[in-house]
């Protein structure tokens, strides 16, 4: 029988009304594990018990999983030197990859997550990362599942001191896409970045709950999401910033910028602040609305229409993200998924 | 006269309900370059967003014809794909796209497809006019740039789609001696590449030194008050534009 979870949840929630506390996935009575990619063995199950990062969707995913016995993989990837992830998706399927980037070492990861049309059902996709100290992790992730994935992205990351954990996420595809991010900065000077660009339209969701918990003095993080929806697109982004008594120094700040290119989408936002300490910085912004008349105008004035305009910035929320992309190999990766996308207009 | 390539008759904009040009007359010629000087608010920058088709400026009365065609009942895009070109008084800032990747879009909406390879190539010829670095390319469109460096970026932009007309509105403003000459020079390519006709507004002579100049018509009070050759120039450098507001 198939399961209701809850993922996504906001903490502390909000009015009922809104209807943003949660999300509800409906998962499949049986899920199978990805096959092995490449450069990645099991972990055994002392090993298992020591990955156990929380996430951005949540405990009830981590309870689907464990009985599902979908076991975490830990990825051999220890030098900078491109780990490109592929997860081959089929009907209901799941994988769990936990890197651990030791003292000092740069790990660069990129997952595409992406299936063919003919797959149907439900993809989870999970990344546990523990950042070591001095330690720097880019990963980025270009999610273009075909239209008939629902597609559970999750993350979790633990941030020691002075490491970095640098993501950017690219969302192209893909009809249901609930994602979750969760970095814990536990060290002192430790620094969280996202950067996420998405373009929705064809009645596609995204449902996002990304948590940045500063534990240490001095952490960092910033969450940035630019972003285009069209044609009965539907998205809810929850940005939370959680200070917790001891972070003193912390600064934290996340920013949205949605260009709504019509009257028919849904554009969600909660962002939300926490604060049990009170020497810390704690910022958002959001810019939310059509695009800029006299935006229009220069573009037009230049012999593109209206249209191709539209079709431009929207593609431009998907490069203001992926300017962020480290490493030169990941980069160029998702670039040309970007300009193939191009192309194909 | 060379053959006409526009011509302005009787032309009378709102902006917000107030009238900005009263019966403004022009007729530029193909491979003429003309200037409108005037005070601020005389109406110069009004008169090339008219021509562009920006949709606050609400034409009451007059006509207007390009290259043959009545340009008022054109979209923006068309009036560009038509062959008329403006170099913004502030160039908008637009994150996310490079470049690059506008002038190219640019070029295929005006029906020249290039392969990145040429593109780039035909880029680094103007840059180097233009004494600007080819990273520029990959840089957000005008985002971040200095004064100086937007005007460039619209001159490239010019050098590249090859216009038949193109409007400068005050490209001079703002910029210093030496990126007012590098601007200059490369307005000079444009005239001597393309060839094609120049209406440049300014109320600054100095982007003037180095270009060949038909024609000088002085704006006030939403009219063409005075017209001359390039010796109208120096005579309202000289005396200021007080004698055409008095009149």
């Amino acid at each position: 029988m198939a399961e209701n979870i809850m993922i996504n949840s906001l903490v502390p929630p909000t009015w009922n009304r809104l209807k943003v506390n949660e999300a509800f996935v409906e998962l499949p009575e049986k899920i199978n594990m990805i096959s092995q990619d490449e450069g990645v063995v099991p972990a055994d199950d002392a090993g298992a018990d020591a990955w156990n990062i929380e996430t951005g969707c949540g405990d009830e995913l981590s309870a689907y999983l464990n009985a599902q016995g979908i076991k975490p993989l830990t990825a051999a990837a220890n030098s900078e030197e491109l780990f490109v992830v592929k997860p081959a998706f089929t009907a209901d399927s799941a994988q769990v990859l936990c890197f651990d980037a030791t003292e000092g070492k740069t790990l660069n990861i990129l997952t595409d997550l992406s299936s063919g049309d003919d797959v149907q059902g439900t993809g989870v996709f999970r990344i546990l990362i523990r950042a070591r100290e001095n330690s720097v992790v880019n990963l980025t992730q270009i999610l273009r599942p075909g239209k008939g994935l629902r597609l559970i992205n999750d993350i979790g990351t633990q941030v020691s001191d002075k490491a970095k954990v640098n993501l950017v996420q690219v969302f192209t595809g893909g009809s249901d896409i609930y994602a979750g991010y969760r970095s814990e900065l536990s060290g002192e000077d430790a620094f969280a970045d996202c950067r996420i660009g998405l373009v929705r339209g064809e009645n596609e969701t995204l449902d996002m709950n990304y948590v940045m918990k500063h534990l240490a003095p001095r952490s960092k993080s910033e969450i940035n999401v630019s972003g285009a929806l069209s044609n009965g697109a539907k998205k809810t982004f929850r940005g939370t910033i959680d200070f917790v008594r001891g972070c003193a120094g912390a600064e934290g700040a996340e920013n949205e910028s949605i260009l709504i290119l019509d009257d028919t989408v849904i554009n969600k936002t909660v962002p939300l602040i926490l604060c049990t300490e009170e020497n810390v910085a704690g910022s958002h912004g959001a810019s939310i609305g059509k695009p800029a008349e006299e935006m229009l105008y220069y573009m037009m004035s230049r012999g593109i229409d209206r249209k191709r305009a539209l079709e431009i910035l929207e593609r431009a929320s998907l490069t203001a993200a992926a300017a962020h992309i480290e490493n030169a190999d990941a980069l160029e990766y998702v670039m040309n998924i970007i300009d193939e996308n191009r192309e194909d207009d | 006269m060379s053959q006409e390539i526009l011509k302005v008759e009787n032309l009378c904009v709102k902006v917000l309900e107030k009238d900005i040009l009263k019966g403004l007359d022009l007729t530029i010629g193909e491979g003429e370059t003309h200037v409108i000087m005037g005070p601020n608010g005389a109406g110069k920058s009004t008169l090339g967003n008219t021509l562009m088709g920006k949709s606050e400026y609400e034409v009451t009365s007059g006509n207007v014809t390009f290259l043959g065609e009545d340009l008022l009942s054109m979209e923006v895009h068309e009036r560009a794909r038509k062959g008329l070109f403006m170099s913004f008084q502030n160039p908008i800032e637009v994150p996310g796209v490079r470049l690059s990747e506008f002038i190219r879009n640019s070029c295929e909406a005006m029906g020249n497809k290039m392969s990145l390879w040429n593109f780039k190539k035909a880029a680094a010829v103007q840059m180097k006019v233009l004494n600007m670095d080819p990273a520029y390319l990959d840089r957000e469109l005008n985002v971040g740039f200095s004064g100086g460096e937007k005007k460039k970026a619209e001159i490239l932009q010019l050098l590249m789609l090859k216009p038949r007309l193109a409007i400068l509105d005050e490209t001079d403003s703002g910029l210093d001696v030496d990126a007012v000459r590098t601007v200059s020079e490369g307005v000079k390519a444009y005239q001597e590449q393309v060839g094609g006709s120049l209406l440049i507004i300014t109320h600054s002579t100095r982007i003037l030194e180095s270009l060949s100049v038909d024609k000088v018509h002085v704006v006030a009070d939403g009219k063409i008050v005075a017209e001359g050759d390039r010796s109208l120039v120096d005579e309202i450098n000289e005396n200021g534009f007080e004698k055409y507001i008095r009149a």
